[in-house]
């Protein structure tokens, strides 16, 4: 059924038709009757007009009350569409292009979703709404599309006139003119961000809420917070309902909070986009992760994800205290065998028939080089582990290079070389741990003397590299062949060709050299030609003498 | 500040115990007393009054520490110094021993021909400091 007369038109002509000319047939008929009938003074016709008559304005009552009630319906109908287009201006944005893609019209949501007052976009081109080239290519082919005749339907990227992004979901129709063509295209858009990204985020929230990790998401400024999942509420006994009140600072005591800002100040400044720090609350240790996080509106958030870290602590503990027993364990006999061999070696127990003193002697040097094995392995250990501490301090490198040339001098004449000393003018500054620069250019230079010719010199040498001090130890050896060249500085590498069956070494040197350096920022290679000679060198950033202590950080 | 002449020494290693002997008494000359345990060393100080213990950390049962603290708790022997050996190289500079009031921690291996020297030369520069610092 039709609400209003107004939905069928042509009924209703048709209606107002039929009681019009009823009225005029039964007006004349009712006249012409009259006169009739006074003329030949027959009563019959004369009742008959009075009837037409009679009928002629009983239809005239009837038609103006109908038009009367079609009038009132009329004017709801209007009401009501103007109450449409109200609704329809609460949800929907609707504009009207040309066949050229410039604007026509746009209703009034239009200019609230997207900024534009009406006079500002109306002759622009529908362009200038999409949000990047893919969006405006998409438009192109909307606009082939439906001049063609047809409807489309779809979703799009747009952007209003501050730069934000907006999903639309749209509708375009063409108008068609009575010729056929088509005048305008007219597009029923509806702006569904807020919907796409609240199912986005509840599909993130979704998964991770299950997530075996911690994860929470707070203000940077107030670290109030916005989000916590399941695990991180479990961790902190908050519920669900009450998050809105909650701040970050709230886990943890004053000592951990001062700890927690100097961790988030660089990401705070933007100087780093993630932070990783170790804390523990009453559950055990636990690894946060901090990522700085902006909205499309620039918005920023933190993001921690908070990991339990009390396996892998225990597995460290247990790896550390096997290595630790292991080399309990071995250093307790090696101290008796040692102890044997040396006191055999010394005479203080009798002289020995050569042969006797000859093997004594070489089970003592294998013992001492099992002991350094040993001792290797447990610096490695402690470097890879962060557990040996590198304490920092302004270091002059001459220094460094005089010392190490003086104290390594013993070795230097028993493989029969000598250590040149090639320093700078200037003082020669870095933040370094002088006691393990001392180990690198031990490991260094005891590697160069063995290689060296007898008689040869072995070059310490310090130059400025801009930025970096360089330090070099060049020996004449036999150089490092190519196939060797990648694995040198990997742990138990040596090198076929450089051994030095005088002078054996436990494989282990290169590799503490490179974890020292790396854990002093700086780099470690060689430069070789065979048959020549090897230049070991490392280099380590520049700083000034009253630099002070500086955080080296621990590289696992 | 008297001269460093008896010295007891405690380690559950046999062969350890042999070579400090031959250290100590061939190539030195103190006046060593041996004990494979610290229950034995502590049933032994009641007849004797070293001036110097010489104790290993790790022996099962009582520790080398634990030994220096019931020591030190009897005022019988209140002046006897302690210095620690250790295979754990982590416990050379390891602050719990140096904290009980130890005068030092030597690593083993150590080698046998400087051992006696390497304790004169602590027992006088530790001994001397703690002196002054009384």
């Amino acid at each position: 059924m039709p609400k209003y007369l107004n939905d069928f038109p042509i009924p209703n002509m048709l209606a107002d038709l039929g009681f019009r000319f009823l009225v005029v047939l039964g007006l004349s008929a009712g006249v012409v009757s009259l006169v009739h009938s006074a003329n030949l003074g027959d009563a019959w016709t004369k009742t008959t007009a009075m009837f037409l008559l009679a009928s002629a304005a009983v239809a005239s009552v009837l038609n103006i009350a109908r038009t009367r009630r079609v009038a009132q319906r009329i004017a709801v109908n209007q009401r009501s569409v103007e109450v449409h287009e109200k609704a329809l201006n609460q949800h929907t944005i609707v504009m009207a292009t040309d066949a050229r893609g410039r604007i026509n019209s746009v209703n009034q949501k239009f200019t609230e979703t997207f900024g534009y007052q009406a006079d500002e976009i109306i002759g622009v081109a529908t362009t200038v709404l999409a949000f990047d080239d893919e969006a405006k290519q998409t438009m192109f082919q909307v606009r082939k599309h439906v001049l063609d005749g047809n409807v489309w339907s779809g979703f799009h990227k747009l952007r209003s006139q501050s730069g934000c992004f907006i999903t639309a979901q749209i509708t375009v129709f063409p108008k068609i003119e009575q010729t056929g063509a088509v005048s305008e295209l007219v597009s029923v858009i509806t702006d569904v961000s807020s919907a796409m990204a609240q199912s986005a985020e509840k599909g993130r929230n979704d998964v991770v809420e299950v997530l075996p990790d911690g994860v929470c998401i707070y203000d940077p400024s107030s670290f109030e917070i916005t989000y916590a999942n399941k695990v991180f509420r479990r961790r902190t006994g908050w519920s669900a309902d009450n998050l809105d009140s909650r701040s970050i600072t709230n886990l943890f005591s004053e000592s951990q909070l001062s700890s927690l800002y100097r961790n988030l100040g660089p990401l705070l400044k933007g100087e780093r986009t993630q932070n990783v720090f170790e804390t523990e609350d009453e559950f055990g240790p636990v690894e946060v992760l901090t990522h700085v996080v902006e909205d499309m509106d620039g918005k920023r958030s933190l993001i921690s994800v908070m990991r339990d870290i009390t396996e892998r602590k225990q597995a460290e503990d247990l790896k550390l205290s096997s290595v630790s027993t292991v080399s309990h364990e071995l250093r307790t006999p090696l101290t008796s065998i040692k102890g044997a061999l040396r006191l055999l070696d010394s005479g203080v127990m009798g002289d020995m028939e050569p042969n006797v003193a000859k093997l004594v002697n070489v089970a003592h040097r294998n013992s001492d080089r099992l002991l350094a094995i040993v001792n290797d392995i447990l610096t490695l250990e402690k470097l890879q582990n962060g557990d040996l501490s590198i304490d920092t301090q302004a270091v002059d490198l001459r220094d460094i290079l005089s010392e190490a040339a003086e104290s390594n001098a013993p070795f230097a004449a028993e493989c029969n070389v000598k250590f040149v000393v090639l320093s700078a003018d200037e003082p020669a500054f870095v933040n370094a741990d002088p006691n393990r620069l001392m180990q690198v250019m031990s490991n260094l230079m005891s590697n160069a003397a063995k290689l060296s010719p007898e008689g040869e010199a072995v070059t310490l040498k310090l130059c400025d590299c801009e930025d970096f001090w360089r330090v070099s130890v060049a020996d004449n050896g036999p150089g490092v062949p190519e196939h060797a060249r990648d694995t040198l500085f990997d742990s138990f590498i040596q090198v076929e060709g450089l051994k030095n069956k005088k002078f054996a070494s436990t494989g282990l040197g290169l590799t503490i050299c490179r974890e020292i350096i790396r854990q002093h920022g700086g780099i470690i290679s060689f430069e070789t030609e065979v048959g020549k000679g090897t230049t070991f060198y490392f280099e380590l950033e520049k700083s000034s003498r009253d630099a002070g202590v500086m955080d080296v950080p621990a590289v696992a | 500040m008297s001269e460093l002449r008896t010295i007891l020494h405690v380690d559950d290693d046999e062969d350890i115990l042999e070579i400090a002997r031959m250290a100590l008494e061939l190539v030195d000359n103190f006046e060593l007393h041996q004990f494979s345990s610290g229950p034995d060393a502590l049933e032994g100080l009641k007849t004797l009054s070293p001036q110097l213990l010489l104790l290993d950390v790790m022996m099962p049962g009582m520790t080398g520490l634990q030994m220096s603290e019931i020591v030190k708790s009897d005022p019988r022997h209140g002046d006897i110094a302690t210095i620690f050996m250790t295979a754990k190289a982590e416990d050379t500079a390891s602050k719990e021993l140096l904290d009980s009031g130890a005068l030092d921690v030597i690593t083993k291996p150590f080698d046998p021909m400087s051992l006696g020297e390497q304790i004169r030369t602590i027992w006088a520069t530790r001994k001397a400091a703690r002196l002054q610092a009384i």
